[in-house]
């Protein structure tokens, strides 16, 4: 085992601990231990982390809205805290676009942004991921979006998970990881159309109504 | 890991922006650095927000003049590692088996389960600094600096904790020895 195998390893191993928004008010949080006051203001979620020759971060876990809506039923015009902090990341740190599903199987919820990868020196964004919980974080799908087959490789996913790898229209590589609890949902991920559009209905904050 | 020059940030050095930007990188990496490392879920989201907090509060100074990385790191694992003691001293250990896992179940050792069951087995020193190396990406002298020891240890350390994982995750039996040899010692 060498460090890379072992990196690999590591994260991989982190991959499904849950990890809760940051929290972002000054109030208490609601169903914390007992001593969680918060730390920060909010804001848009864009760090840069260097890793090699790349730039590489993991971005801000949203609040995942409190139920999913099917997909296609958005709340007319809205648009959804989470949706537009996507925006903010895509303007910060421009590149690849998100994909994201058009739908989600039942017990999916929203989790967050995961990790980025850009060319150095402020190079364009070459690979986001996002993930999706199952039943409160029992499962995970992360999805991964790399412009090449070298960014891909950064995606946080293990080669072991045997990930779905899917080839967009624009030759965008996509990379599913799903955890063993979200396994049986692989048919769905092989086959749900994604998009770069931010503006979907699983995102949007009314939806929960 | 090592975090830009200010200006990557696009904002003040030293200002609250700033901090909310480095804040909101760590923290997903010091809740699960903090499972890793042997804190409880619960533990290790305390631990990375008192450490948050505390780089918060120096942040101005801490900024300027010290690697906020080390810094922040340094709070976590001296509070995870407070608070895993403290629970160790009053908790009866439940063995969780890298065997009972099943590596042979076509998951493979890769399993995320079988290596974190493996780290649990590894000394607290040992299991601490392949998780600020390997997981939290730092360099051997953030490092140093984080567990405050000479860079040497820290290399010398991590050969030797590589080589108890590789072990423990290709020999589910050592890891069973391993376990028991450490309940002894509880």
């Amino acid at each position: 085992m060498n460090e890379n195998d072992l990196r690999v390893k590591l994260h991989h191993a982190a991959e499904d601990i849950p990890v809760p928004a940051l929290p972002l008010e000054t109030q208490p949080r609601k169903s914390a231990t007992p001593r969680r006051f918060v730390v920060l203001a909010a804001a848009a979620a864009v760090a840069v982390v260097a890793a090699g020759s790349f730039t590489a971060g993991t971005l801000l876990a949203d609040e995942p809205p409190a139920t999913v809506s099917p997909a296609g039923t958005g709340p007319d015009g809205a648009t959804s805290a989470a949706a537009e902090q996507l925006r903010r990341q895509l303007e910060e740190l421009p590149g690849i676009p998100f994909a994201l599903p058009t739908a989600l199987p039942d017990g999916y919820q929203w989790h967050g942004t995961d990790s980025f990868l850009a060319e150095p020196d402020g190079g364009p964004v070459v690979m986001r991921s996002v993930v999706f919980t199952l039943d409160e974080g029992e499962g995970t799908a992360h999805v991964c979006a790399a412009a090449t087959d070298r960014a891909a490789q950064a995606c946080p996913i293990s080669p072991s998970a045997e990930p779905i790898r899917r080839t967009l229209p624009d030759h965008t590589l996509v990379l599913i990881g799903l955890t063993a609890k979200a396994a049986g949902d692989r048919s769905f991920w092989e086959s749900v159309d994604l998009t770069d559009d931010v503006e979907q209905p699983w995102l949007a904050e009314d939806s929960a109504s | 890991m090592t975090v830009h020059e200010n200006d990557a940030y696009g904002t003040a050095p030293g200002s609250d922006t700033e901090f909310t930007r480095f804040a909101e990188v760590m923290w997903p990496r010091f809740v699960r650095a903090g499972v890793l490392m042997g804190a409880t879920q619960a533990e290790a989201e305390d631990a990375a927000q008192d450490a948050l907090m505390k780089c918060l509060r120096s942040w101005a100074r801490v900024s300027r003049t010290e690697d906020p990385v080390a810094y922040s790191v340094k709070i976590l694992q001296n509070t995870v590692i407070s608070r895993w003691r403290r629970r160790s001293a009053s908790e009866v250990p439940t063995p969780r088996l890298v065997a009972d896992s099943n590596p042979s179940d076509g998951a493979g050792i890769d399993d995320a389960v079988t290596v974190r069951a493996a780290l649990t087995k590894l000394p607290l020193d040992q299991r601490t600094v392949l998780v600020l190396r390997y997981y939290l990406d730092l360099t051997e002298a953030q490092v140093a600096t984080v567990l405050g020891v000479p860079a040497g240890t820290v290399k010398s350390r991590t050969h030797r904790a590589m080589r108890q994982l590789e072990h423990l995750l290709t020999d589910p039996a050592a890891a069973q020895s391993a376990a028991e040899h450490q309940e002894g010692l509880a």
